[in-house]
């Protein structure tokens, strides 16, 4: 008797099935499942409906199209996805060529120049206990050797004094030169200047 | 709404499957529809400048091609007789076998299988089905739902 009177849900079931039922509609129809019997028998049984026509179709399709032209029919059209895509690559792939390159050269350049960065550093060398650095010694060394140059230029001079001089000169310059290059201990330069003073 | 010869080609390209399925769907024959598709891109391109925007391109694509298949079909004057049909008439002299739902499935009238193709197999929304076909949206809901129950009679069968 109550479900004589009471209103069923089929037209709306039907629209549920495709999506097609309003939000309000849906809330509707759910407060009417939880205490209809036969309209979550027709639920169930439009979604078997539904899913029976869609392999039916398929079927239908499938069975008309010859056998060997199927794969052909599936190269020949592409999906629309990516038939869209590729028809957006077209477009697209002339004007984007000059801004891929450039992306790939400046990534390029950037990678080279952070390797160098990180490979090439300078080369500290450790010196030992004996060692110093040549160029500080080499300006005390410089101020002391012109001085004694232009102590021994100042003596009064003779034709041999003064070739010995110069000589000496030169073995100091060379020296000099010599000490830009070399690494010295302190011992070496003390020895020369031993030396250059004898 | 002027179209460019390049979205034209877009179109051919994107939606030449779904032009060739339904016209495969309501002519049931390959060369058919083969010949239907390239019918209905000929169309298209010679009245694209006629194209007035009101619907997608690919509504419009699919509405000449349904008035292209429905002429076809039309024209022809033996129906193509299928091996399902064939069977049908078999089963109708045997009455006590029973139907099944694929069977209520091949009896649909070329109107109600296209509404069926066109929403469960090529999944078009209610919206999209009434442009195709040309009616209102209310009737494609209560077509929809006719079909359906009668469909629904026949699902417990097997």
């Amino acid at each position: 008797m109550k479900s004589e009177v009471m209103k069923h849900y089929e037209y709306e079931i039907n629209l549920f099935v495709d999506g097609e039922l309003s939000p309000g509609g849906k809330t509707e129809l759910f407060n009417h499942l939880a205490y209809c019997e036969m309209c979550r028998n027709d639920l169930e049984e439009y979604y078997k409906v539904k899913n029976k026509a869609r392999k039916f179709c398929d079927d239908k399709i499938s069975s008309l199209m010859p056998h060997n032209s199927i794969d052909v029919f599936k190269e020949s059209v592409p999906s629309k996805k990516s038939s869209i895509l590729s028809a957006n690559k077209e477009i697209t792939s002339p004007k984007n060529n000059f801004y891929k390159y450039s992306f790939y050269t400046a990534a390029a350049t950037v990678a080279v120049l952070s390797f160098l960065l990180v490979s090439i550093k300078p080369q500290i060398k450790q010196l030992t206990k004996n060692e110093v650095r040549v160029d500080t010694i080499f300006v005390r060394q410089e101020k002391s050797v012109i001085k004694f140059v232009y102590k021994k230029t100042e003596q009064p001079n003779s034709d041999a004094t003064n070739i010995n001089m110069m000589k000496r000169n030169k073995e100091l310059y060379g020296f000099i030169s010599n000490m830009r290059t070399d690494t010295l201990t302190s011992r070496d330069l003390i020895g020369k200047n031993k030396e250059s003073k004898l | 709404v002027y179209l460019e010869e390049k979205s034209i080609n877009e179109s051919i390209s994107a939606y030449y499957g779904d032009i060739f399925r339904y016209s495969l769907s309501l002519l049931r024959n390959y060369e058919d529809a083969q010949d239907a598709v390239q019918d209905v891109f000929i169309r298209f391109m010679q009245s694209s400048s006629t194209f007035r925007g009101e619907c997608s391109i690919k509504t419009w694509l699919l509405v000449i091609t349904r008035n292209y298949c429905l002429k076809k079909l039309s024209s022809k004057k033996s129906p193509h007789i299928t091996a399902d049909e064939s069977l049908l008439a078999f089963y109708e002299l045997n009455i006590e076998t029973r139907i099944t739902l694929n069977d209520a499935l091949t009896k649909l009238s070329i109107d109600e299988y296209e509404l069926i193709y066109l929403r469960e197999y090529a999944d078009y929304s209610y919206q999209e089905i009434a442009e195709i076909l040309g009616i209102n949206i209310d009737s494609v809901r209560m077509k929809l739902f006719r079909v359906r129950k009668v469909l629904k009679k026949y699902i417990n069968e097997k």
